[in-house]
């Protein structure tokens, strides 16, 4: 090495690194600590001369913040259940990885990817991915308004008279003759029977007569449906199918016999249907001509429409959930940072763990399997115990990492960190104090991020300790 | 229990892929290796030794032939289910368990009919280690212990499991030269109690030489010569393996035989009856020179080196193949220091023919 | 008698290995079909990501989704660069990123070729010091660093993005790591010739260490593409916004829906730079991260 004559070269290519250094790195740090110190430190306040008491007000102030228990809690909840879960996951990919040749590189590709990611856009993705739009109290919930006209064109509405989750009925009356309607919003059509039930009065006349008729929503295999009537005379497709989410009509009346059912869709100004008008010939009691008879079905509120999860979910006979949408359960909302949170951790613990089991020396497997070890002690006693400094290391930055959660959530909340009417619902640790900065009130911010890092310190701490007993190096 | 290689070979697909070019590492083996014997794989580096034994334990598949443990066929048997025990180069211990630990550890995967109770399982664990002696440095881990240690840790665990074959590869090359010694004989000692028959690869002569009922002599993938180890010393089938084994290395000279003559250069050195005329490689081992002033077998001497127990004589020759000529004389000859030259009288069971091209040995009675 | 039971052994031999390799052949099947629908969940939100881009808001908002846009339109892509203001946000980023990659990078040269090469005084305690800064959590600083800018003036300017995270301690480690292992006879030789420390740094170690500080640039280049937390501390108008806050907050719904397929073209278009570093750079990316990993 060079003498140290050339002493003060070695300080002026540090000159800028220490200045910065000093004054972005060192300086907060004491200044963090002394403004944690006095209570509810406010800068412009000393810039004009306020004194401020010294001692730990700003951490009573903290602990007695109903929000930074939440922060706290939710913090914690996060980091107990993601690091365990990313762990082990990432453990049994690097595993499945390394014992394949072909195709290895590729995937091991593909699992990294999550890492070059903005943790923000990506969270929008997912967002939407979970979302619902539009009626999220109740997610079944579908208007319906019924009205009959007669043969004077006069409307008369139907009147819901019971309704539950999937059931509608309604009564109404037209010509002083009741027709009961109840409609069926059945999840999956394909095992609805509609009934509309007329069991059997004929007409003469031109119109065709049916006894029992049928009708019922059919869905297509590109998902659209149609209204089918079956007839003594077989099956007819009444209307050619458009998207609906009326998903069955059952008719019933309790004085005459339906005739052939028809139906029309109800088309909006803008041409986007909006319901179905179904009609039907029939004469009444106390005779006469027969009149066609309209009921007209029309869906007032949309319902809600729903992003791919839960179409998956439906798709395999579940019940769609309220994910991250208002009025969603705190469960919900958890489950969806757990999964995108441990998302985003597995590339790098896979990467990590794959390059120590690469480093593991192939002779003890050799020697493994000449004792004839089964491959679940070669997992258990060989490859998890040689792994173990590595799988200490990612489960100690994963619990540091886990505790400083942040961006996370708002890539999938967004500022407001809660879903929409419950803001903070998820605000973690590092997200109070950020706010409490934002609020001016540095002393509460120091303080917390005090607490925070002493917090991460004693985790850090226990963590060594336990690898101390449990990794061999 | 004998292993019966029929047929072996093996062919490794060439790793550049602009050249075709495969190796063949092992050209159709076909020996038995007794029941209860210490055999000796023996040969350079890159001669096939190594690849034949992890054939025979099962962590290399064979690309054709077939191996059988007494009459049973394992060509297509896994590692684990042949019954085999290997003792690794660097003895792969596992670092993070204790000697104890690692011998049970094959213990542990019985299963079944052959499942051990603990007190079982400690009790083979201490006998083996009594065995290889190390039972006093059971709790202690892989670490802390010496290389030699580390070796008769990782022999007890190949042992434990009382394998029908044990296969040992270059057992002592990580040893020191004093450790060498002791270890070998420590191999030999094992085998003997434990009966079970041994196989060792090597490319040290002298070890495979001392400790071997049966050598093996490979090069190239192809078998040179198989025997008791006296037997291939005294009577090599050809050049390779006479210059392979012996310590000093056997002295080779051009020459040729005319009429039943052993010339080298003009002069003859011995009779060999019904050989034809022809150009030969004439090897003579270093103590079969004879120094005797009416010797045939004239050399310019170089020096006298005094062993105590013997004297090596350094001599040149222009028809010898070496720089130098080494022979091994009993050290009550003395040989006179100023001389410029030294004759020798050559034993006839110390010489032998080889064909000039084939560098095969021609088999004859030689006086 | 020997010979039954000879043949009886072969049978069971030519069980044990005919099960083996089927358990063998199983597993194997199991593990691909594992990775591969591992591999599935881990590519499906780039999926849906493209997927959804491309539809239009109708077809988005079908209940039925289609996992191929029916009718494929590329006007999300304008429009997501409108809305969201991309072109200048992709500006800003550039040069904070570029500008703040340069200098650090100067910075952690010099700083890493002194704590390699030159003998001084407290060298080793500063050099602990420094380490020990490592371990710090970022938040701490922050709280401190938000009010030292102010007091600087430094609000919504250029300066307060560049300026604070210039010194990374990590990178000086990696980088003094990697001049270590250049033989000191090179340096000794060098100064021999009279050749100065800069030139040498530049001629000699600098390309010697090149894959370590691709690594960093990119890392670095990264960083500040993905920053969200500082930048939204300090920068609140439009001027300064860097990528990911521009983006979170140029489709929070103000009313009704957000129009999700532009939004999603829109997080397309700024995932896409990093996606292209990603194929073309992975080597240097994976090296630099699992360095890390490996210290110590």
């Amino acid at each position: 090495m060079v003498d140290s004559k050339h002493q003060w070269k070695a300080w002026i290519y540090l000159a800028p690194a220490v200045v910065l250094l000093a004054v972005f790195t060192v300086w907060p740090i004491i200044n963090t600590v002394r403004m944690a110190f006095l209570a509810d430190y406010k800068p412009l306040e000393a810039a004009g001369g306020a004194t401020f008491a010294f001692g730990i007000a700003n951490f009573k102030k903290a602990f007695a913040f109903n929000a930074f228990l939440t922060c706290l809690k939710n913090t914690i909840l996060l980091c107990v259940l993601t690091v365990p879960i990313s762990t082990a996951l990432a453990l049994l990919i690097a595993v499945a990885l390394n014992s394949i040749k072909p195709l290895q590189k590729f995937l091991q590709t593909i699992f990294f990817l999550p890492y070059v990611t903005n943790s923000i856009a990506i969270g929008m993705v997912f967002a939407a991915m979970f979302n619902i739009i539009g009626n999220t109290t109740n997610l079944y919930k579908t208007e319906y308004a019924i009205y009959a006209r007669n043969k004077e064109e006069q409307a008369s509405v139907f009147e819901l008279s019971e309704r539950d989750d999937t059931h509608y009925s309604f009564v109404g009356n037209v010509d002083d003759i009741y027709y009961y309607m109840d409609l069926t919003t059945q999840k999956d059509i394909d095992k609805c029977d509609v009934i509309a039930d007329y069991s059997g009065r004929r007409y003469s006349g031109s119109s065709k007569a049916i006894s029992d008729s049928n009708v019922f929503f059919s869905k297509n295999s590109n998902g659209s449906y149609k209204l089918v009537a079956t007839t003594s005379e077989g099956i007819k497709y009444l209307n050619s199918g458009k998207e609906s989410s009326l998903s069955a009509l059952q008719l019933t009346s309790d004085s005459s016999k339906a005739a052939e059912i028809f139906a029309d869709p109800v088309l909006n100004e803008d041409g986007e249907e909006i319901g179905y008008r179904l009609w039907f010939m029939q004469t009444p009691l106390k005779g006469g001509d027969a009149v066609k008879t309209y009921f007209t079905v029309e869906h007032i509120s949309s319902i809600a429409s729903i992003g791919i999860v839960n179409n998956l979910i439906e798709r395999f006979g579940g019940r769609r959930v309220n994910w991250i949408n208002a009025s969603s359960s705190y469960a919900a909302n958890i489950f969806v940072m757990v999964v995108y949170i441990v998302w985003n951790a597995l590339p790098f613990k896979i990467l990590i763990l794959m390059g120590g089991l690469q480093s593991i020396n192939k002779q003890y497997y050799d020697a493994a399997k000449i004792d004839g070890t089964s491959r679940r002690r070669i997992l258990t006693r060989i490859t998890i115990p040689l792994l173990s400094p590595m799988l200490a290391y990612v489960i100690i930055t994963g619990f540091i990492g886990g505790f400083k959660e942040y961006t996370s959530i708002v890539g999938i909340f967004g500022d407001s960190m809660g879903p929409t009417g419950d803001p903070g619902k998820l605000q973690t640790m590092v997200g109070f104090i950020y706010d409490s900065l934002a609020g001016n009130n540095y002393g509460l911010a120091s303080a917390s991020a005090l607490i925070l890092f002493a917090i991460i310190f004693v985790v850090t701490m226990i963590n060594l300790q336990v690898s101390k007993k449990r990794v061999h190096y | 229990m004998k292993v019966v290689l029929q047929n072996v070979t093996k062919i490794f697909p060439s790793r550049n892929k602009k050249s075709n070019e495969e190796v063949v590492a092992v050209n159709n083996f076909d020996f038995t290796i007794p029941d209860g014997k210490l055999v000796g794989l023996l040969g350079p580096s890159g001669c096939g030794k190594s690849t034949t034994l992890y054939m025979i334990c099962g962590l290399q598949k064979l690309s054709s032939g077939k191996i059988f443990f007494g009459d049973d066929d394992v060509t297509d048997l896994s590692p684990e289910n042949r019954g085999v025990g290997l003792v690794f180069q660097n003895y792969a211990l596992y670092p993070h368990m204790t000697v104890k630990q690692n011998i049970m550890f094959p213990l542990q995967n019985l299963t079944g009919k052959d499942k051990l109770t603990k007190e079982e399982m400690l009790e083979r664990t201490q006998e083996a280690a009594k065995l290889v002696q190390i039972d006093e440095l059971l709790d202690r881990k892989p670490s802390e212990l010496s290389g030699g240690q580390q070796q008769r840790v990782a022999i007890a665990r190949a042992l434990v499991k009382m394998p029908r074959i044990l296969l040992l590869d270059e057992p002592l090359s990580n040893l020191d030269a004093r450790l060498r010694l002791q270890t070998r004989e420590e191999i030999r000692r094992i085998q003997r109690e434990t009966k079970i028959t041994t196989i060792f690869v090597t490319h040290d002569q002298e070890e495979a030489m001392s400790i071997s009922d049966v050598i093996v002599v490979m090069k190239l993938g192809v078998v040179q010569q198989i025997g008791a180890p006296q037997d291939v010393y005294d009577s090599p089938r050809n050049l390779f393996v006479a210059k392979f084994l012996g310590t000093p290395p056997i002295n080779v000279f051009e020459g040729q035989i005319k009429g039943g003559k052993v010339m080298i250069g003009d002069e003859v050195v011995v009779t060999a009856s019904d050989v034809p005329d022809q150009k030969l490689y004439i090897g003579i081992r270093p103590e079969g020179f004879i120094v005797d002033p009416n010797g045939p077998l004239t050399c310019n001497l170089q020096s006298v080196e005094v062993m105590g127990r013997d004297s090596s004589v350094v001599s040149t020759n222009d028809a010898s193949l070496n720089p130098t000529i080494r022979s091994i004389i009993d050290s009550d000859i003395k040989v006179a220091p100023g001389s410029k030259t030294v004759n020798f009288r050559i034993k006839p069971n110390k010489i032998f023919l080889f064909n000039k091209e084939t560098e095969e040995r021609i088999f004859c009675e030689v006086k | 008698m020997a010979e039954k039971n000879n043949t009886m052994h072969e049978k069971n031999l030519a069980m044990v290995t005919a099960t083996q390799r089927v358990v063998q052949i199983l597993v194997k099947i199991l593990v691909y079909a594992f990775l591969i629908v591992m591999a599935l969940i881990i590519l499906f939100p780039f999926y849906w990501m493209i997927n959804s881009s491309l539809k239009t808001l109708d077809e988005y908002r079908l209940n039925v989704p289609t996992f191929w846009p029916r009718k494929v339109i590329f006007a999300n892509y304008p429009g997501a660069f409108t809305t969201a203001n991309l072109g200048r946000l992709f500006l800003n980023t550039l040069y904070v990123g570029v500008v703040s990659t340069i200098l650090s990078l100067v910075i952690t040269v010099l700083s890493a070729f002194a704590f390699a090469r030159l003998e001084f005084k407290g060298k080793n305690a500063m050099f602990a010091f420094l380490m020990a800064t490592m371990m710090i959590p970022g938040e701490l600083f922050t709280i401190t660093n938000y009010s030292t800018v102010n007091t600087f003036g430094w609000i919504d300017t250029y300066v307060v993005l560049i300026v604070p995270f210039l010194v990374s301690v990590f990178y000086i480690y990696l980088l003094r790591q990697n001049f270590l292992q250049i033989p000191n006879e090179l340096y000794l030789a060098a100064k021999v010739d009279g050749t100065s420390d800069i030139k040498y740094l530049w001629k000699v170690m600098v390309p010697l260490s090149l894959p370590t500080l691709i690594s960093i640039t990119i890392l670095k280049m990264m960083g500040a593409w993905n920053s969200y937390i500082w930048p939204r501390l300090v920068t609140k108008d439009d001027a300064h916004k860097l990528v990911t806050n521009g983006l979170r907050n140029a489709f929070t719904a103000s009313t009704g829906d957000v129009n999700y397929p532009v939004q999603m073209a829109a997080v397309a278009i700024v995932s896409f730079p990093l996606f292209l570093v990603f194929i073309f750079l992975r080597k240097y990316i994976m090296k630099g991260v699992s360095r890390s990993g490996i210290k110590g």
